[in-house]
């Protein structure tokens, strides 16, 4: 017995469609995964066959060959779980339709037979309306983001019974709809607001020049000065974002897995704020298959990165092409791919390596010291940051003052 | 604080694709950013003086650009170009 049933899989920040080709043949029992899988993809044999043990079906004791058809790309991750699941019992006769090819099927198995949020759900639900598939059978937690592309349904399900029995058409699944305007509205507000930071009146000015403008942002000031919190506020002025804006960059965060449970849209613009450490793989993307890294994260938003002079130099270098480009290629032997980078870049640093430089407090660093510890910041960078500001420490009168200062929604 | 929700970007450079100023490039910042006599006196004795490259003179006009966006004029005047150069001050030999 043969079975096929559609599934998808990433590829960059778009998706292909997956042939999950399932066949019974008489022999004693085996099942094998052909079609480059990884790991991920071959361990789906154990939970799949749990999976369908302790749901009260029986698990056919013949010569199982599953096979993902194209067969030439590698495929990564554990979506393809119920694609087998539901292959096994169509060729095994529990499932009876023709339908079956309608659906583009996908969700990770648990071995009691529920269904587990996948990633790159957005990305997937595009990809089925390209190719002119309208249905999709996904995990719950999974819907909302998928629904969000208009003309496809999207079925959510929670367990393996519920899939079967919806197949063979004994239960009724509505398929989800959301309004994408109320979506897109329902999370665009921040929690902070331009107004909690005192005094800084011509940082401010500055910040607000290159919010306006999309424009590259250094901060010099000495500790406490404030410029994390400055830089944290800058979204929160930044023009609102478009809905070809957030769907983009939903879909980066969709195939993360960083969307959050039941948030459909990114609608306020990312903030991302990696830490001094990071790897160059992990700024600007890379892996063995190609992931996106922090600056496509960052994607329409602010890339912030703090104590700038303590990030590993080829890290930095790194980002001087995304910065002129607004989009990454990354090359490996499994291929190239682009991923959209389009950030603003913020940068915050001390003047001197003890940071009291320019402060009421004493410095003690030689010129020397200063220069080394300024040219950690190569001049080819420091081209691309259109405005330099300093952020001076703040006097008591500036503290204590109460009225403070302008909201970031006023105008 | 301004929440700069369209006014940034006028529509006639939203026409060719542009979201904001720092995405323009060369072929749209000779178009957008006319400057005059004035300003372009201040921004050769900026280049000479500072050493600043052939993408700082790029990146000073789109900043001026913006700037005189936010106070609502059509064309670049000398004010802002000087408060754009000014932002430069890390690439100022002086600092250290």
């Amino acid at each position: 017995m043969l079975s096929k049933i559609l599934s998808s899989a990433i590829y960059g920040i778009d998706a292909y469609i997956v042939e999950v080709e399932v066949d019974l043949a008489s022999g004693l029992f085996a099942f094998s995964t052909v079609g480059l899988p990884d790991a991920a993809v071959k361990e789906s044999r154990d939970r799949v066959m749990s999976a369908i043990k302790n749901t009260g079906f029986d698990f056919p004791q013949k010569r199982v060959t599953v096979n993902l058809a194209p067969a030439d790309i590698k495929k990564e991750g554990s979506s393809f779980d119920l694609p087998i699941a539901v292959g096994i019992l169509n060729a095994s006769g529990f499932i009876k339709s023709d339908k079956i090819k309608e659906f583009i099927i996908l969700g990770e198995l648990s071995l009691d037979g529920r269904i587990k949020p996948v990633k790159g759900a957005l990305p997937i639900a595009v990809s089925a309306k390209a190719n002119n598939i309208n249905a999709i059978i996904l995990p719950s937690e999974n819907a909302k983001e998928a629904a969000v592309v208009e003309g496809i349904s999207v079925y959510p399900v929670e367990n393996l019974p519920q899939v079967v029995e919806f197949l063979n058409g004994n239960l009724k699944i509505l398929p989800l709809l959301i309004d994408i305007e109320k979506v897109f509205e329902e999370y665009r507000s921040y929690d902070v607001d331009f107004s909690e930071v005192k005094g800084q009146y011509h940082v401010k000015r500055a910040l607000e020049i290159a919010a306006a403008g999309g424009h590259n942002i250094i901060m010099t000031g000495p500790p406490g000065a404030g410029k994390s919190m400055l830089a944290k506020r800058i979204p929160t002025i930044l023009p609102n974002m478009t809905l070809d804006e957030s769907i983009e960059t939903t879909k980066i965060h969709s195939i993360m897995g960083l969307l959050g449970d039941g948030k459909a849209l990114v609608s306020t613009r990312s903030y991302r704020s990696p830490h001094a450490g990071i790897s160059d793989a992990g700024l600007i993307g890379g892996g063995n298959f190609p992931m996106p890294g922090e600056i496509s994260l960052a994607n329409n938003g602010i890339l912030f990165l703090d104590e700038l002079p303590e990030f590993k130099r080829n890290v930095l270098e790194a980002l001087r092409q995304p910065l002129e480009d607004g989009k990454v290629t990354i090359s490996r032997a499994s291929g190239s791919l682009t991923f959209p980078a389009n950030f603003m870049l913020v940068a915050a640093m001390n003047p001197c390596p003890c940071g009291n430089r320019g402060s009421q407090k004493e410095c003690n660093c030689t010129p020397l010291q200063i220069q080394k510890y300024l040219s950690r910041i190569s001049g080819p960078l420091m081209d691309r940051i259109d405005i330099h500001i300093d952020v001076p420490s703040l006097k008591y009168r500036e503290l204590s003052d109460e009225t403070g200062g302008e909201k970031s929604e006023a105008q | 604080m301004s929440r700069l929700k369209d006014l940034i970007v006028r529509s006639s450079r939203r026409k060719e694709n542009i979201f904001c100023n720092a995405q323009m490039s060369a072929k749209h910042t000779k178009k957008f950013c006319q400057i005059d006599s004035e300003s372009k006196a201040l921004l050769e004795m900026a280049i000479n003086k500072m050493g600043l490259s052939a993408r700082a003179y790029d990146r000073i006009l789109k900043v001026s650009r913006t700037i005189a966006d936010l106070s609502g004029v059509e064309n670049i005047k000398p004010e802002h170009i000087s408060e754009a150069i000014q932002y430069r001050s890390l690439d100022r030999e002086s600092y250290i």
